[in-house]
Parts: C-alpha cells; structure tokens; sequence
C-alpha cells in the first residue's frame, strides 16, 4: 500500500491504518528505537507509541513523506526513553559513544557568540549537510540520525571501519567549524 | 546537556537527509549490486560529489509522469546513481546544487542535446548502459557538451546526471588526478577555465580573491597539469603520511586542525561549469573528490596560491 492510501486510512479513522503503518514500517522504526535503546522490550513500547502518535496526529498532518514522519516521532521518543532510564551502562548501546563523538564539534566559546535557539541550529545544521558530497552526509546522518554502529555502516558502504570513523571525524570537525563561524553557542 | 541538545537538534533535519541515509535502501542497493554479473564488486557503490543536492519534494520540470523506477510524484524516491564509462553520476535536481555546478534552475528539454546511450534500471548502481533501446537515455547538455554534466530522460522525466567522481568496478580504491578531472570538464588549455576563486564552506560565495587574469590562470593550469611533479595519491595513502602515529586519543584534535585548515577552491570553465578542490595549505595537500585523489602541493603551486590568492 502506498503512503497516500495509508494517509487516507488515517483520515478516515479507519484501524486498518495503523495495521498497513506498522506491516510497512514496522521494521524501519524498530530499528531507529533499537540503535538508540538497545533493548527489545523498550524499543517495541516506543514503536507502539509511534503508531499511537501517528493515530492522534494524523489528521490534522499530512505527511509528505511517511517514512521520516514516523522515524522521527520514534527517535524522539528513544531518546526521550534513553535520558530517562540513563541506559549507557547496558552492553553495546550506540547513544552513549555518538553522545561523546558529537562532543567533538561543541563549539568553543567565544565572547561574542549568542546562545541560539533550536530552530536556528536546525537551519545550521541543514545547511551543512547540504554542502557535503552525498556518500559523506549519508554516513553522518546515519551515525547521527540513525545512531547505526560504525561496523554496520561500513559494511553498508563497502568500506573500511577506519574509514567510516575518519569519515565521521574529518565531518564532525567541518561542522565546529561552522556551528563556530555562525556563532552558535549551545 | 549539550551534546544532547545536538543529537535532538540533529533530529529535526529535513526529511530528504534522513530519506536519502535510510538504511533499508542501501541494502537493497547492495543486493542489487550482487547479482550483477559484468559489474563485478561486492560492496555498495559511492559518489563523492562536489555539495551535489538531493531531492527536493516538487521537481522543477515540464514533465509530470512518472517514469520508471521509484518514483513518488514523478520524482525519483532516492538520489539516483548512473554509471557511464568509467564514471559515476548522480541525479541532480535541487536548485543550489544545480547553481553551484553553473547549471541554469530548471532542467528543460531544449537542454537535451545529442542522444548519448540507453540506460536500463540495475547493477551495482541505478542506472546502468544498455545496448537494448529503453525509454531511459542519456544526451549531451546542448549548451555544453562535456563528459561533466549530461541531461537523463527516464520516462518523461528530464533531469541533470552530474559528474561525481571516475570510478572502477574492480577496484574500488582506484583514483585518478586533477588531469584526468580537467578532461571531463572538456579543459584542454588554460584557455579553457575563466576564473579560480576562493568559495565559503557552503560553496555559494567567493569569499576571497577572484582569479581571471588568463597568465595567472595558465600558470596553475600549468602546474596542476604536470604529472611528473603534482603527485597524486589514494585516501589510505595520504591519511598515513598525514595521521599515522598520531596517537588515537589525539586523532580527532588532529582532524580538527586538518578541517580548519580547509579552503574551498571553485574552477569555472568557459562554458561556466563549476567544480571545486580542496586545498589545505598548512598540510600541503590539494583535494579533488572527483578523482578520489590528494595531490601534494610542490613548492610553485604553494607560491601561486600565496601570491595570487593570499592564501598560506
């Protein structure tokens, strides 16, 4: 079934909509809560509540694309899950070591920089991917989007997990440099 | 926190970055790869474009139907890849990406030159050369025909397929050299390029001095295109001269120098193509993702870019 007829299910309050949402991305929002919590049994809770948040928010949404709608409430509700429960002691989880890989591009602060408010480090933030060479912005938004482990996206590329990392490096380092030019504090 | 306050940030991206990275498509990207038979490679192919745009939710065209491939309000559903004689390239709509290339806003037929090949769907890519008459086929950009940029039809779908980088199915760490890169662009003399300028990170602004001074300009057409002394060399290569015994916990310190160092270095030819190098003049070392190759800076090309563009 295509987004635009699952759409229609939800416009119509038909159930059949969140039967046709969880058998088409069921499997794509899994994976998104899993990378963040590492834990079957939380992650399942928070692709039920996706759908349970798609079915209050659709209508008045329609989304452009169904996808990402849903991989983002899912994400949000991870991490939401992840700070609650603090879970970066459990085996393996990718949240923690993103966490300390991002804290390579914060900024430095400066005399003159303002604190900036979340839309603008969003448009920041897009703006810079924009500019990446499409492979490289695919291995950011994977590790930070995604939070995919590093084995998986080179595995996924077809090359190194060296390279991924110096890949991330080099990419992380670009963007303190702009969050640092556009004079963003956070 | 404030890497917290990033990662939440970083959630809110645009949907096409987050559609274009999505994992699901790039395994079936990889399957397909696997089951081709004359493109022999096992891994996922990659386009290191120049800051080339992804999809954009409506498509700047006179064409609505949907062609073939997947394809959501006539508009392919994923960045697109062809591969075309030793090259791969990419599908380009976005109206900055098409800027930045020197490429007009709106793809119209009258751009569609000379039938160039036929294309079928598959391979390690998504587009691949065909010898069977298909309703994809490629053509030369009429105002420019070059190996760098060529017009796609799919269906009745038009679009841009710009050059990302040379490519070797067998071996996928093969890399090339600025030369090579300037024959794409249809460069054969200095005549060829009209201005060298210095770009902001984003590549939509010349932030320092603008080249077009046709001695200045043969002189670097001149020492870029000496290939006994511009050496060029592959990722692994240059990433052991430049951070092998850097000790690990010091490597992203040592990156971060290296990113600071960059300066963005746009090439416009005469037909008013554009393409970018990297240079990082504190390393010695100028990039061309096109080629997939780090040349190392001889002392004349250092001076030039001193003397004629201040950098240092």
């Amino acid at each position: 079934m295509d987004d635009r007829q699952i759409i229609e299910l939800y416009n119509e309050r038909s159930e059949a909509a969140i039967s046709e949402t969880a058998d088409k991305y069921g499997r794509y929002c899994h994976y998104v809560a899993y990378n963040i919590l590492y834990n079957e049994q939380d992650s399942e809770e928070c692709v039920n509540d996706t759908w349970f948040r798609a079915w209050n928010t659709i209508p008045p949404q329609q989304p452009n694309r169904l996808s990402t709608f849903l991989g983002k409430i899912t994400r949000n509700l991870a991490l939401d899950k992840y700070k609650y429960y603090n879970r970066e002691k459990r085996g393996g989880g990718q949240t923690a070591l993103v966490l300390d890989e991002l804290n390579e591009c914060l900024p430095a602060m400066g005399s003159t920089e303002q604190a900036v408010n979340d839309r603008l480090l969003v448009e920041v933030l897009n703006s810079f991917l924009r500019s990446l060479p499409a492979e490289k912005r695919q291995i950011f938004v994977r590790r930070y989007w995604y939070l995919s482990a590093v084995s998986e996206i080179a595995e996924d590329f077809g090359i190194s997990e060296s390279n991924v990392k110096v890949i991330l490096l080099r990419t992380t380092s670009k963007l303190k440099k702009v969050l640092e030019k556009e004079g963003i504090v956070l | 926190m404030k890497n917290e306050r990033l990662l939440d940030a970083f959630g809110q991206i645009d949907d096409e970055f987050v559609e274009e990275a999505d994992p699901e498509k790039r395994k079936k990207v990889k399957k397909k790869s696997n089951k081709n038979t004359w493109i022999k490679w096992g891994a996922m192919a990659a386009c290191l474009c120049f800051a080339v745009g992804v999809l954009v939710p409506v498509m700047n065209s006179l064409f609505n139907a949907k062609g073939g491939g997947d394809f959501q309000d006539g508009v392919p559903a994923e960045p697109a890849l062809i591969y075309y004689q030793g090259a791969l390239y990419q599908c380009c709509f976005a109206e900055d990406a098409l800027k930045r290339a020197g490429l007009p806003a709106e793809i119209t037929v009258d751009l569609a030159g000379e039938h160039v090949a036929y294309l079928e769907m598959g391979g390690a890519v998504d587009y691949q050369e065909t010898i069977t008459e298909t309703d994809k086929e490629l053509f030369q950009y009429a105002p420019a025909p070059t190996r760098a940029v060529y017009i796609l039809r799919d269906g009745d779908n038009y679009m841009v397929a710009l050059f990302c980088r040379t490519y070797y199915p067998d071996d996928k760490d093969a890399y090339t050299d600025l030369a090579e890169i300037y024959r794409f662009f249809d460069i054969s003399d200095a005549s060829d390029i009209v201005s060298i300028a210095q770009t902001d990170w984003n590549r939509e602004k010349v932030t320092g001095a603008e080249i077009t001074e046709p001695s200045a300009i043969e002189e670097f057409y001149s020492l870029t295109t000496d290939i006994t002394r511009l050496v060029s060399m592959g990722n692994d290569e240059f990433q052991s001269i430049v951070f092998d015994g850097i000790p690990e916990e010091k490597q992203p310190e040592a990156h971060n120098a290296f990113a600071d160092d960059l300066k963005i270095i746009r090439v416009e030819t005469k037909d008013g193509l554009r393409f970018y190098l990297q240079y990082y003049p504190n390393y010695g070392f100028l990039e061309c993702t096109h080629a997939m190759a780090y040349h190392m800076v001889t002392p004349e090309l250092k001076l030039w870019f001193e003397t004629n563009m201040d950098i240092k």
